[in-house]
Parts: C-alpha cells; sequence; structure tokens
C-alpha cells in the first residue's frame, strides 16, 4: 500500500490524478484521504472543545472526523447517481474518491489551522461557570473564530473538489453542475448531522458531554424556523419564502445546461468546431436568430443532445451560414437513431 | 465574431428529419448483465436501454422489476419514521401507488406525443414512460439515507412529508426529461411532453393523498375517503 501525504492530496499531485482517472488503486487514495480527515478534523475538533473543558475536547475530537465521514457515506450514492445524470462519467468509486479528497482537504486545512486555535483557546479566559457572563462572552467570539476557520477550510475543499474535476478532464459546464449538485446534497446531509453530533463547542453552564439531551428530539431546520421567528416575528414566513425562491432560482440556474458558444468552420466532411470535427450526420437542427446560429447535436448515448451557439459578424452572415449547414446536412442521414431513407421530397431539397 | 444586434426573429432553418417513418435503432453499445447494469445504464447510457426495449418484452420486465424494488426500498424508508404495520404497508402502497400513475397515464403520454408527432408504439411509449418512473425511483432509492437521517430526528408528520415530498418532485421531474428524451429518441422531431409531464405530476401528488397515511402511523383504513393533495397537505399542515 502507498500511503499519499496531506500535502500530496492538497496539491492533488499527478501521481494522485492518474489513479482517480484510471480507477486504479484507488483504496490507496481512500484510506489516505480517511487518514487524513481522522487526524485533521480530529487537531480540529480538540481546537473546538478544549477552551470548556479537556473532556469537550476529547468528545469534539472524535465527532468532527466522524461528521465529515457520515457526510460522505450518506451522500456517496446520490453524488455518483447525479454525476452520472449529469454526464460526469464518474463511476461510484471516482465519485467516492472526489468526494473523500474534498473532505481530506477541508480537514487538512483544519488541522493546520489547529495549534493556533488550540493556543488562542489557552490564552483567552477560561470557561468558568462562576463567572458566566465574561465566559459566555469570551465564548461567543472563540464560537465566531472556529466557525470562520470551518467555513474557510470548507471552501477550500471545495475550490480544490472543483480543480480536481477540472483535471480529471470534466467539462467545465458539466464539473459546475456537479460541484453543485453535490454540495447541496453534502449541505442538506451536513447541517442535519452536525446538528445530531452537537455540541462540539460547549457551553460554560452545561456539563462537558458526548451527545446533547434529548439528541433526536427535533432538527437543524425547525431551530432554523425558531431563530427566524424570533428574529423576524410575524414576517419570518415572507422572509423564508424569499430565501427559499431565491435559493431554488439560483441552483435551477446553476444546474441548467447551458448552449455552448463555439466558433466553427464549414468543411466538406462536416463542421469543425473548435478544432474538432462534427459530421453532417450528427446535427440535428439549426436556428438562425439575428447575427445567432444555434446548431443542435443529435443525441448520444445519454439521450442528450447538445446545443452550440455561433455569434456571427451580422444576420446576413448568419443566414448564410446557417443555410450552408443545414443544406449539407440534408444530405446525409443523420442521428443514431435515424437511420431510416430520407423521403423524396428531402432528397429533392 | 461580433455580436450585432438584429432585429430578426427566431427561425428554424433546417428540419432535416421532418415527416419520416420511425427509424430503426441501429446497433450500438448492448447493455451489460448484472443485477445493477440496467440501474447503471438508466443513469448513464439510457439508449442501451431503449435499444433493447425495442427487441421484446425482456426490457419492459426488468424495468418493472427495477420500479417495484426501488418503490418497496423507499417506501421502507418512509415507514421507518412511524414504524409498525406501516413497515408492511407502505411498501405495498408506494409500489401499487408507482405502478397505477404509470399505467394511468401512459394513454395521455401516447396521445399526447401522437399530436406532437411521435410515430412510435404504445409498446415503445411505455418503455419510455417505464424508464421515466424507473430513474425516479432510483433516485429517491439514493435519496433514501437522508431522508432516514430526518426522519430519526424529528416527529413532525409535516416535516418528513414535505422533506419526502421535496425529493419526489425533484426526483420526478429529472425522471419525466428522462422520458422527454427517450420518445425524441425514437421519432425524427423533438417530441413536447411540456403539457404532459404536469399531469403527471399531477397524479402523483393526488395518490400521495389517496394511498395516505405514506408518512404518520397507520390507522385501521387502507383506503380514506376522496380529499385533494392541496387540501390534505393545508389540513395535515394545521394539525
Amino acid at each position: 500500500m502507498t500511503v499519499l501525504t496531506p500535502t500530496a492530496l492538497c496539491r492533488l499531485d499527478e501521481r494522485l490524478l492518474e489513479q482517480v482517472r484510471r480507477g486504479v488503486a484507488l483504496r490507496d487514495v481512500v484510506l489516505s484521504a480517511i487518514g487524513t480527515i481522522i487526524l485533521g478534523a480530529g487537531a480540529y475538533g480538540l481546537a473546538f472543545g478544549i477552551w470548556r473543558a479537556p473532556e469537550q475536547a476529547v468528545f469534539s475530537a472524535i465527532k468532527l472526523p466522524a461528521l465529515l465521514l457520515s457526510v460522505a457515506v450518506c451522500t456517496i450514492g446520490l453524488g455518483a447517481m447525479l454525476a452520472m445524470l449529469l454526464r460526469s462519467k464518474l463511476s461510484l468509486r471516482q465519485t467516492a474518491v472526489c468526494m473523500l479528497l474534498s473532505f481530506a482537504v477541508t480537514s487538512a486545512v483544519l488541522g493546520a489551522l489547529a495549534p493556533m486555535s488550540i493556543a488562542l483557546d489557552l490564552l483567552v479566559p477560561p470557561s468558568d461557570p462562576t463567572k458566566l457572563a465574561q465566559s459566555v462572552s469570551v465564548g461567543r467570539a472563540l464560537l465566531l473564530l472556529h466557525t470562520t476557520a470551518v467555513a474557510g477550510a470548507g471552501v477550500t475543499g471545495v475550490v480544490r473538489l472543483r480543480a480536481l474535476l477540472g483535471r480529471l478532464g470534466l467539462d467545465h459546464a458539466v464539473a459546475r453542475r456537479v460541484l453543485v449538485s453535490w454540495i447541496s446534497a453534502q449541505f442538506l446531509v451536513g447541517s442535519q448531522l452536525s446538528w445530531l453530533f452537537r455540541p462540539f463547542f460547549g457551553e460554560p453552564r452545561v456539563r462537558p458531554t458526548f451527545f446533547a439531551d434529548h439528541v433526536l428530539h427535533g432538527n437543524f431546520f425547525d431551530a432554523v424556523a425558531v431563530l427566524m421567528r424570533s428574529t423576524f416575528g410575524a414576517a419570518a414566513p415572507f422572509v423564508f419564502a424569499i430565501f427559499a425562491v431565491g435559493l431554488a432560482v439560483t441552483l435551477v440556474t446553476m444546474l441548467h445546461a447551458e448552449v455552448k458558444a463555439v466558433s466553427v468552420e464549414v468543411g466538406g466532411a462536416g463542421l469543425a468546431v473548435n478544432g474538432a470535427l462534427i459530421r453532417w450526420r450528427e446535427i440535428a437542427s439549426v436556428r438562425c436568430d439575428g447575427a445567432t446560429v444555434t446548431i443542435g447535436l443529435v443525441a448520444d448515448e445519454t439521450l442528450n443532445g447538445v446545443r452550440l451557439r455561433v455569434v456571427c459578424t451580422s444576420a446576413e452572415a448568419a443566414l448564410d451560414l446557417a443555410r450552408q449547414i443545414s443544406d449539407a446536412s440534408l444530405c446525409v442521414d443523420a442521428g443514431p437513431f435515424r437511420t431510416a431513407l430520407r423521403p423524396a421530397t428531402d432528397r429533392a431539397r | 465574431m461580433n455580436a450585432q444586434a438584429s432585429p430578426m426573429h427566431a427561425q428554424p432553418i433546417a428540419q432535416p428529419h421532418a415527416a419520416r417513418p420511425l427509424a430503426e435503432l441501429p446497433a450500438g453499445a448492448t447493455l451489460d448483465s448484472g443485477p445493477f447494469a440496467l440501474v447503471e445504464a438508466l443513469l448513464k447510457t439510457p439508449a442501451a436501454i431503449l435499444r433493447e426495449s425495442r427487441t421484446g418484452y425482456g426490457m419492459i420486465v426488468r424495468l418493472s422489476v427495477i420500479v417495484g424494488a426501488t418503490a418497496s426500498l423507499v417506501g421502507f424508508v418512509m415507514a421507518l419514521f412511524s414504524g409498525g404495520p406501516q413497515l408492511l404497508f407502505v411498501p405495498l402502497k408506494v409500489t401499487l401507488g408507482v405502478f397505477c400513475c404509470a399505467l394511468l397515464c401512459l394513454p395521455s403520454l401516447h396521445v399526447f406525443s401522437c399530436l406532437s408527432g411521435a410515430e412510435q408504439r404504445v409498446k415503445d411509449t411505455f418503455a419510455a414512460l417505464l424508464m421515466g418512473v424507473a430513474l425516479m425511483g432510483v433516485l429517491l432509492v439514493g435519496f433514501a439515507p437522508i431522508a432516514w437521517i430526518f426522519s430519526q430526528a424529528t416527529s413532525s408528520v409535516a416535516i418528513m412529508g414535505g422533506v419526502h415530498l421535496a425529493f419526489l418532485v425533484i426526483s420526478c421531474m429529472l425522471g419525466l426529461g428522462l422520458v422527454n428524451r427517450a420518445l425524441t429518441a425514437m421519432n425524427r422531431n423533438p417530441v413536447r411532453t411540456r403539457l404532459w409531464s404536469p399531469l403527471f405530476l399531477l397524479v402523483v401528488l393526488q395518490m400521495t393523498t389517496t394511498l395516505r397515511p405514506l408518512v404518520g402511523p397507520a390507522d385501521d383504513t387502507f383506503l380514506h375517503s376522496r380529499s385533494f393533495f392541496l387540501s390534505h397537505w393545508v389540513s395535515s399542515l394545521g394539525e
């Protein structure tokens, strides 16, 4: 077995990428990622709980890696399905590795920040139930710091995941859609699981504990609803509706398959699109809209037909280009499902 | 090339595949054997399923098995919220409901697709519909761990109903997209199912109310009095 160091995972070394791309020796990558998650997130778990009490530090050091691994386990299946559906060609194992690598990078960053955070925890006034007001004030400031650190590490993990998908050869738009779908699922699961695994930080007036009392009572979104009601009062449902609609619109926009803008050259055998040849039989439709020509390609094995957009210098040039493509594509049978003979009327054209 | 504003309206220049008889599907990548090959093909290469569905009824049977298996599994996860006799009833109800929805919506899908110029047989329409429903079931199985996590941490029927409903609608939309693409692949022109898709969604949502309670404790009645799904939701939220 070859162990990959946390720094190799963070750099996304070429050897690592080759393993993921080919789907070979993934076990080594998985074990290395899990090891990094346990060490890095465990170290930051210590930082999370050490201010409250040593027991809380130990509890959080166990729970933070467990939380990240649980989120990964719960979302790998769905993530693989979405990746396949969004045309990424990633297998279940490759999806699992990509997700674990993202969490490993997050954990490595957390682990790197842990010494500083632990030092800070130990240098500020300690948690003291007899001086509740002061302890609560210090606790809130530390909690804000830890939350910022975790958020920053999470963003770093997502950025590296985006880079990983790109370097694995995924199309830019496909990589974006896969990333958004994975993050949405992970957010949904992560928010609920972090609620179940609470407390990480601890409160000065509550004794250190592994799980909160009544751990299975209520959920993350219940708590958000309570907070919204106390913050916005009677306007809470409207604020929620605006937020929900905004989120839905953002997700739909980001997951929507966009029309690719390309440059084309008309040749004898087909269209040269960004240097690659598209044969006439692969063109399903051509539309002209002002100076823009939209070319629809026939469906492939995924049954998805890609659309390409060509922006011409003028409406006349666009019309001329569309007619050239149209005339040429009419001369051949088109598409994997369209092999019947063309009627005489079409051929005559 | 520079973009320029133009008063010209969008105009289709070419319709090279118009008004041709239904094409025979060409030979291509075959479907692998194995229990998960069909599931993988649904997600990655649905064209392979479409090709095999033209050769006999074997693919329709296999798709039906996938639909039944996934519906039962999803029903079981739904039932874990309340446990008890629901662990038996809900998988049965969900499986029954899914097949009922598919059969109820098949005639309208076939007629509506023919109205937009489709030429496939009813059997092919049914295969396309089953592909969509099977994809819906597979995705719901993917969502099942998330739904289970939520079900263990809340006692609110409304919240769990909302979670399952959200997952159902997302899966349904993706499944309907596959139905549309499958029908288009069988024909020369794109087949429009924009009018039919909301009808299917409507039937699915109504079925969740007709077969209630799918989420929540069991009662003595298998089929309750008739109720429109929107009014049922409103009354559930008020409880």
